[in-house]
């Protein structure tokens, strides 16, 4: 384990999850599991003890130190770097926005290839998060379970019969198990069959994010399926639930892009080779815009309109061309015009047409 | 149409969400989605998902009968909770806040999660109940010997804790 591990090491480098491999990594980009725990006989962060949150961190360290994990896991004291390195950790995924805030004493664990990490002292003492490419749930959670099973043996979580796991917020409460994927799903919102969808197929307990509406596919076409329910069901029914979820979406979005093909094949070309055209050549591209033409892109390559990109460039540049990446591989400080142009040059660099 | 969150700016992105099959509309400004990270597309699932969903945990519960839902101002022992402080901020402050709000969290857990009791498929749990509770007592004599009270009335705590609950 690296003490002094800097962030500046990211840099170049991407999360192996992005590879763009698993299993109907057409639609499903990543899948992911997350653990919330908390350790007995300290108060959770919303009430916060600097003393108690040192710590719990010095106890987290220990057990790892004293696992097989050890020659794998890079630590960061997130409390001791700086803005723009948690931005860029929040941007990898690694810790979430509401952690890049906060301002008491926190950490993380990040495994090799990203596949796997503890943040400390987030909303809970642990989250522990374990992530796949295309749709993997066995994986995520035979990953997530050694770690916990780890963490188990060696500090002592806040855990009830009744109730299970004690987290901060009620909604985690039980398992403390979130299990989630994105998914990518321009056919079924091209097709205007969302709703009909979600209606039809989307059983009570799921939670579904997403961005459309006026500009539908403003936002990349992407949505994140998640179980809501985490007391009163075993962690074993929770990934079958989801599983089982996951399945109907790539159907129905297979489904809805054959019909695309059939029914408007020359409407999805253009689509597409406009996205193409304005990638190729244009000198300033914004990051909401990106994701917009990523979408098209990516669509092209699935239908093999495409024949020349390969997905998992694709799946890099949604993470390297954001603005905190952008900034880390400049070196200093940008503006939002000077982000932008730069990130046109990047993408020109990265997909080769 | 102006941001939901802020209630200031004009809102530009328009966000769905589908709990339990009631589909809630979003419409937020640019500065507030990034604040709440709900700008970036693949972020993990914020927080105000959670908030979401407890809230119409709560919007069910004040259609019920008050007797249901205590409305005592009771506060934690051990971390100062209060229970409006939990309603605000939609979180606990400690482990013992379960114990303390016992009687509402039934409810609220209940609406969150149609069922109030944990179900596992694992059986394995950490040290059993008598051997933690007898290294908490040998921890908590040694303590008393040194004279660290503040120390020693942590562990009584736990040790009350476990007794309780387990």
């Amino acid at each position: 384990m690296n003490e002094l591990f800097d962030v500046n090491k990211f840099i170049g480098k991407s999360s192996k999850w992005l590879n763009g491999n698993g299993k109907n990594s057409d639609i499903i980009i990543s899948t992911r599991i997350r653990l919330a725990r908390n350790l007995r006989g300290f108060r959770f962060t919303n009430c916060p003890v600097n003393k108690e949150l040192e710590e719990i961190i010095d106890s987290v360290k220990k057990a790892i130190v004293n696992s097989d994990f050890i020659n794998e896991m890079e630590f960061i004291k997130l409390h001791s770097i700086s803005d723009l390195d948690r931005e860029f950790l929040v941007e990898r995924h690694l810790i979430s926005p509401f952690c890049a805030k906060m301002n008491t004493p926190r950490a993380i664990f990040i495994g090799k290839g990203e596949f796997y990490s503890i943040v400390i002292n987030e909303e809970d003492h642990l989250r522990i998060q374990s992530i796949q490419s295309g749709l993997d749930v066995e994986n995520a959670w035979e990953n997530i379970k050694k770690i916990d099973d780890v963490l188990k043996e060696n500090v002592r979580y806040a855990y009830t019969d009744e109730l299970g796991y004690l987290t901060a917020c009620p909604t985690n409460t039980g398992t403390g198990m979130r299990v989630s994927f994105f998914c990518h799903l321009p056919g079924i919102v091209l097709t205007k069959r969302l709703e009909e969808f979600l209606d039809k197929w989307i059983p009570a307990g799921i939670t579904v994010r997403g961005f459309y509406g006026e500009g539908t596919d403003a936002m990349g076409n992407i949505f994140q399926v998640s179980n809501q329910i985490t007391l009163g069901i075993s962690e074993k029914d929770t990934i079958a639930k989801i599983k089982n979820v996951a399945k109907r979406f790539v159907q129905f979005e297979k489904e809805s892009r054959e019909k695309l093909m059939n029914e408007d094949r020359i409407q999805v070309e253009d689509k597409v080779e406009r996205a193409k055209a304005i990638l190729q050549n244009a000198k300033i591209i914004p990051s909401l815009e990106f994701m917009s033409l990523l979408s098209a892109i990516r669509l092209g390559v699935d239908l093999k309109i495409l024949k020349r990109i390969q997905r998992k460039i694709l799946n890099e540049l949604m993470i390297i061309v954001q603005p905190a990446h952008i900034q880390k591989f400049k070196g200093k400080k940008l503006n939002e015009l000077e982000r932008d142009i730069l990130r046109a040059e990047i993408i020109k660099s990265k997909i080769n047409f | 149409m102006i941001c939901q969150i802020c209630n200031k700016n004009p809102a530009n992105i328009f966000f769905t969400i589908i709990v339990n099959n009631a589909k809630r509309e979003i419409r937020i400004c640019k500065k507030c989605a990034d604040e709440k990270g709900l700008a970036n597309p693949l972020g993990g699932i914020p927080f105000i998902i959670g908030e979401i969903i407890f809230g119409m945990a709560e919007e069910k519960i004040k259609e019920m009968d008050d007797s249901q839902v205590s409305q005592k101002d009771i506060k934690c022992e051990k971390c100062g909770l209060t229970y409006k402080k939990f309603k605000e901020s939609k979180l606990l402050g400690c482990e013992l806040c379960y114990e303390t709000f016992k009687q509402d969290l039934k409810v609220i857990l209940r609406r969150i999660h149609g069922n109030n009791r944990h179900i596992t498929a694992e059986t394995k749990n950490s040290l059993s109940k008598d051997k933690e509770i007898l290294k908490l007592k040998k921890e908590l004599n040694e303590a008393i010997k040194k004279e660290e009270f503040e120390k020693a009335a942590h562990i009584r705590d736990k040790i009350k804790f476990i007794e309780k609950n387990e």
